[in-house]
């Protein structure tokens, strides 16, 4: 963990600060990246059940609940992190100032939720309806 | 095989590297495997949801794509993870964690290898 070097005023209470929106989308692609961590090691014990426990079918596990809302919450924080994660491969490669600043902008951060929240919206239906 | 990982041995640049090399591949892969999951009928087994997507036109691109994208999960996987370990555990349990993630990812790396096994007969 990060110590700062000198006596410097700190608060180890997160909502004393106000994060500005690019900081918050930053934090948010780690956060589904840990989440799409902890889902594939779901995905892949739900395999093990289906092929070493007879009790247990494709059929069974799909038509649980638990098991739409692994697919709910895996295709929704793929489609943050695949969107964050274009964002920040741009904002790489493209570094001259006015294209870093554009890619940098609130238009396309809000292009990036606004994005992200109609393919939310359609992975949704396809996955409960 | 290092099992004992220490932070003050990793590099930066080359986890860098990686990292963008596999997100730019995975930035191809996770469309086409959205598309090809769309494409697939419901199935009441994993060995016949193996069958079909064998009969798929292009089963063969697909199945070598895929084998390249766990591989790259796993390296982007790490390095994603190991770079919040290190930004957010307290230091003296850093090397400890890394050591456990490290040992989880290798577990699901041959879990992974094991469950190709028995659905397609190779790996």
């Amino acid at each position: 963990m990060y110590s700062p070097p000198n006596h410097r005023p700190r608060s180890l209470k997160i909502s004393n600060f106000r994060f500005p929106l690019n900081a918050l989308l930053s934090g948010a692609h780690r956060a589904t990246g840990l989440a799409l961590v902890i889902s594939l090691i779901a995905y892949l014990a739900l395999a093990n059940l289906i092929l070493f426990v007879p009790a247990v079918t494709l059929e069974n596990v799909a038509a649980c609940w638990l098991t739409q809302l692994l697919h709910t919450g895996f295709w929704i924080a793929l489609s943050y992190h695949w969107l964050s994660g274009l964002r920040h491969l741009c904002a790489e490669h493209f570094l001259q100032p006015e294209t870093y600043q554009v890619i940098n902008s609130k238009a396309v951060s809000y292009l990036l939720l606004g994005t992200w929240f109609i393919s939310s919206i359609s992975i949704i239906y396809r996955v409960w309806f | 095989m290092k099992f004992n990982i220490k932070s003050s041995a990793l590099s930066g640049r080359k986890a860098h590297i990686w990292q963008r090399i596999s997100a730019i591949y995975l930035l191809f892969y996770a469309p086409f495997l959205a598309i090809v999951i769309t494409q697939l009928p419901d199935s009441v087994s994993l060995k016949l949801l193996a069958y079909q997507l064998n009969t798929l036109p292009f089963s063969t691109l697909f199945e070598v794509a895929s084998l390249v994208a766990v591989l790259l999960v796993l390296v982007h996987a790490w390095v994603g993870v190991r770079d919040i370990i290190i930004d957010y555990v307290p230091r003296k349990k850093v090397n400890l964690w890394l050591t456990l993630y490290h040992s989880v990812l290798i577990l699901l790396l041959l879990n992974s290898i094991m469950i190709a096994f028995n659905l397609f007969g190779y790996a």
